[in-house]
Formats: structure tokens, sequence, C-alpha cells
């Protein structure tokens, strides 16, 4: 059976002004699966996202969501089209509150869940008690579900992940991986950067690996098992 | 004690048009990192709508002051959203030649107004209403202009706080300037909100010089007798932040009508610049910062 790609890169090279980063990606991924995109950092793990979601134009190649041509399409479009991006670092608008944060995502996407705190909170209730914090004033863990649940908002068919585990205390990264399972079994596809090797290995339907801006691997992930995945990123 | 009651009436006044004046700039500025030297130029815009509504067009004073308000508000916003549109906006991360380009876009708009209105000063009359006053604790006499200044700025601070807090497009503007990469994967239209952002920005300059007109004559260089002091209430509230803003407004205002008071203009300014760099000195940031927890 063949399906349209949920996301499909041709030949795909970024970078920013002179620095060339991304060399001739090329990468088709399916509806509902989660791919993991791997690497040792200053691989291009990041720009690769970036240049997904259009923060940065690429200077060859294209993009097409969904069978659709997104290559020149500005970010706050994409995201209007269902592709949806959580970005590295967990920073949320700080001097808005939770609620105010969620309703921002709500209020700029038409096509958004119709009731978004309850949307919100049905996949993390740990930010019921925070509705009227600042966001600025969360902890690294609850800003990260912050950011999930304004992405989720949306109701994306694809969403990009960057590192959303990384400095993040070990009890709520065993939240936010089953939400990531909870998010891919309704069907979302999602793009997942991880450095963190085991939790990319027990959620990953495929492995890519990049180094120094091109694919060296890309696979399903039952091909892989932790000594020859640990090999790959070595290189 | 009483030295200081008698001025406080002045300083007041230097305290409202500082802070109409920086209210404006606390948008392209403090919010944007823009440094527009034309915003000078376009409080003298303000102050020339103004004019032009009673010299040209014939209206009262009474009218004139009530239709150049909005009508300044919406000429020198859309001279702001223009200047972003065509210009600034392909000058982002480069300040040093914005602040050039902006700095000669405000000199050709002084020349325009040389010839259109000429090089001396013109006069707009103050309507009868606001040119009495009123007198406290016997000595302090307050301008009913300058009432209407203070007023006016006040306003302009809560209509400001409203629109940034409460509603939608203020609170995408926050959103944009907090984290502009994050608030466009969000769904906002970025480009939009900084257009509107110099829209506001400007048109708050616009509004400072039809005030201007209530106390003193229009001239083509109206505006760069406010500007530098206009950044530095800016700095000195701490980048972007309405509440220092207007602390540092009035602060600056006092400052000046009091050493104004014994010492002559040029030292008190000398005085009032020592006051600040030491200020600075002690608090880098400003008045205000943004607390979160990741900076903390």
């Amino acid at each position: 059976m063949t399906t349209t790609p949920a996301l499909h890169l041709n030949h795909l090279n970024a970078g920013y002004g002179r620095a060339h980063v991304l060399f001739d990606i090329d990468l088709t991924i399916h509806p509902g699966t989660i791919a993991a995109i791997m690497g040792r950092n200053g691989v291009g793990k990041t720009t690769l996202l970036n240049t997904i979601a259009g923060l940065i134009t690429p200077t060859q190649g294209t993009i097409t969501h969904h069978n659709t041509d997104i290559t020149h399409t500005p970010p706050h479009t994409r995201i209007h089209h269902g592709l949806a991006y959580v970005p590295q670092g967990h920073d949320t608008f700080a001097p808005l509150t939770v609620a105010e944060n969620l309703h921002l995502a709500h209020q700029a996407n038409p096509r958004s869940h119709p009731h978004p705190i309850d949307h919100a909170l049905h996949h993390f209730p740990r930010l019921q008690p925070l509705l009227h914090r600042k966001a600025g004033h969360l902890s690294g863990g609850q800003a990260q579900q912050l950011n999930l649940a304004r992405a989720l908002i949306t109701r994306p068919t694809t969403l990009l992940l960057d590192e959303p585990t990384e400095g993040i205390q070990p009890s709520i990264v065993t939240e936010i991986e089953n939400a990531i399972t909870d998010i891919a079994a309704q069907g979302i596809t999602i793009v997942l950067v991880e450095q963190y090797l085991d939790l990319a290995l027990r959620l990953a339907d495929t492995i890519t690996v990049l180094d120094a801006g091109r694919i060296t691997h890309h696979g399903p992930r039952t091909e892989l098992d932790h000594d020859s995945a640990h090999a790959l990123m070595a290189i | 004690m009483e030295a200081l009651l008698t001025q406080l009436p002045t300083g007041l006044a230097i305290g409202s048009v500082l802070l109409l004046a920086a209210l404006g700039l606390n948008f392209t500025f403090g919010q944007m990192g823009v440094i527009n030297m034309a915003h000078g130029e376009f409080i003298m815009v303000g102050a020339y709508t103004a004019f032009v509504l009673h010299a040209w067009i014939g209206l009262d004073p009474a009218t004139t002051l009530l239709l150049a308000l909005p009508l300044a508000f919406a000429i020198t916003g859309t001279l702001g959203w223009l200047l972003e549109l065509g210009l600034i906006r392909h000058f982002y991360g480069r300040p040093l030649d914005t602040l050039l380009l902006t700095f000669g876009i405000g000199m050709i708009l002084q020349q325009a107004a040389r010839d259109l209105f000429g090089a001396p000063n013109v006069d707009v009359p103050t309507p009868t209403w606001l040119t009495g006053g009123i007198t406290l604790f016997d000595t302090v006499r307050i301008h009913h202009s300058r009432l209407f200044i203070l007023a006016l700025a006040l306003t302009a601070v809560a209509a400001l706080a409203y629109y940034l807090h409460r509603s939608r497009p203020g609170r995408q503007m926050r959103a944009v300037i907090h984290n502009r990469d994050l608030a466009a994967t969000t769904g906002i239209n970025t480009r939009k909100i900084d257009a509107t952002t110099f829209f506001i920005g400007s048109g708050l300059a616009g509004l400072a010089g039809v005030a201007l007109t209530l106390i003193g004559p229009t001239g083509p260089t109206l505006g760069t007798n406010y500007i530098v002091d206009a950044f530095l209430v800016v700095v000195i509230g701490g980048l972007g932040q309405l509440r220092g803003t207007v602390i540092a407004a009035f602060a600056l205002g006092l400052l000046n009508a009091t050493v104004e008071a014994w010492a002559d203009a040029s030292l008190a300014k000398l005085i009032v610049f020592a006051a600040i760099i030491a200020f600075l000195q002690a608090r880098p940031q400003g008045l205000f910062t943004v607390k979160t927890r990741s900076l903390t």
C-alpha cells in the first residue's frame, strides 16, 4: 500500500548566511509514524527542524507536507496547514500566563481546538493549578508540557519536537514520553530530534542519523539494536 | 520644601510631555529594538497637523485640538508604518544602519517642514477653556493646558496597558517581542505585528506633538529637543516596560524642573545627564526588567 507522505524533503540544502549546514537531505516520513532524527551536537538537527518549520529558508530543494509544497510558505502559515513545532530549550511566552499562552495559540489558528484549555488539561492535568501563573515562572518540565499543549491545541497533523526532554527531571521525562506516545496514537506524525538514545529507540518507528549535515543512516528502528545505534551515533 | 512644591507643576508638565514622547519609543525602541531617530520629527509632524487644521483649514482652537489628536495619531502612525514597511524592515539586525537611515529620514522631514511652513516658529492658539489655571497652597499655579497634557499622557498609558494586556493583538505583540520565532511557529503573523507596533509607536509621537502646541511654539526642529530625553526615559525605565517609562518620565521631569530652578539651562542639563549616568552605572537594566525563572 502506498500512502501520501506526511513530510517529504527533496534535496534540501540550508544554512545561516554563508554557513552551509544541511546538504542534499532527502527524507520521506509516513503519516502516523514517529521519525527520530539523531546525531551528535552541531550536525544540523535543529537546523533541519527550523527549516521544516519555516524559520530558515532553504537555499535549494523542496519541502512537501501532505502533498502541499510549503517550501516558501511563511512559518505562521505552516502551522495553519497542520505543521506544529516545539523548539528546543522549552522557552514559553514568559510574560503571559499559562492560560494566555494557550489562548494565544487558539486565537492564532483557525483550525485549533474549540476548547483549548480543556484540551490542554486533558493531556497535561499538571497544568491545572498553574493556569494563572506567569509562564516564565514554570519549571523546565512544566514549561515543556505547556509547549506541547500549545502545539496540540492547533490540532496538528505533524508535530516537530526538538529535544523535548533535554534538561528535565526524570519523573517528568516519563510523563513527556507518555504524552508523545498518546499523541502518536492519535495518528499525529512526529519528527523527534533526540539525543537520548534509549528514549528514541523506545518511541521511534524510523531512525535517521545525521552527520555533518548529511543523512548517514535511515531505516526502521527494528533494523537497529542498541549497540549498532550507538556505533552509528559515534561516527 | 516650598521650592520643590512650586516646581512640582513644571516637573509634572515636562514629565507628561516626556512621557508622551517616550511612550511611542517604548514600542519601537523598547519593544522592537529599532532606534528610530525620526521619532522626533514625527512629534513635529503631529504639532504641524494642529497648525494646518487651525491656520490653513481655519478651524477654531477647540475643534483644532480635538480633531488634531486622532488625526495626528493617524498621520504619524501611517508615516511610521510606511517607514517600517519600506525601509526599516530591510535593516533588522543592523542597528547602526537603522540609526543612520532614520536620522536621514528625520532630516528630510525637517526640510520638508521648512519648505511647507517656513523656518520661523508658528503658534497654534490654545482653546479658551484651557487658558486659565488653578492655584494650590497660594503659591503653586497649575495651567489648565498642563493638566490637560497630564491627563492625555495618563489616558494614553491606560489605553496602552489595556491594549497590551487585555486585547488579542496586544498579547500577540507581547508574544512576538518575547520570542519572535516561537510566536511565528505558534501561528502569529510577526510581520503584521511589527507593522502594527510601528503604527502605534509612531502614532503616539503625533499625540505628543499636538500636546506640545499647547505649551510652546511649533518649529521644524521641535522634535529634536525632546528625542534624546525621550530615549533616556525608555532606557531608565527598563526597555519595553510601561511602568518604568511612566516613573522615569516623571522622575526626569521633576529632576529637570528642580535643577533648572537654581542652575542655568546648560548646567542643569549637565547635572541631569550626570545623574542618569550614575543611575545607569548602578542599574544598567533600568528600573524594571521582565522577570523569568530562567533569568533569575
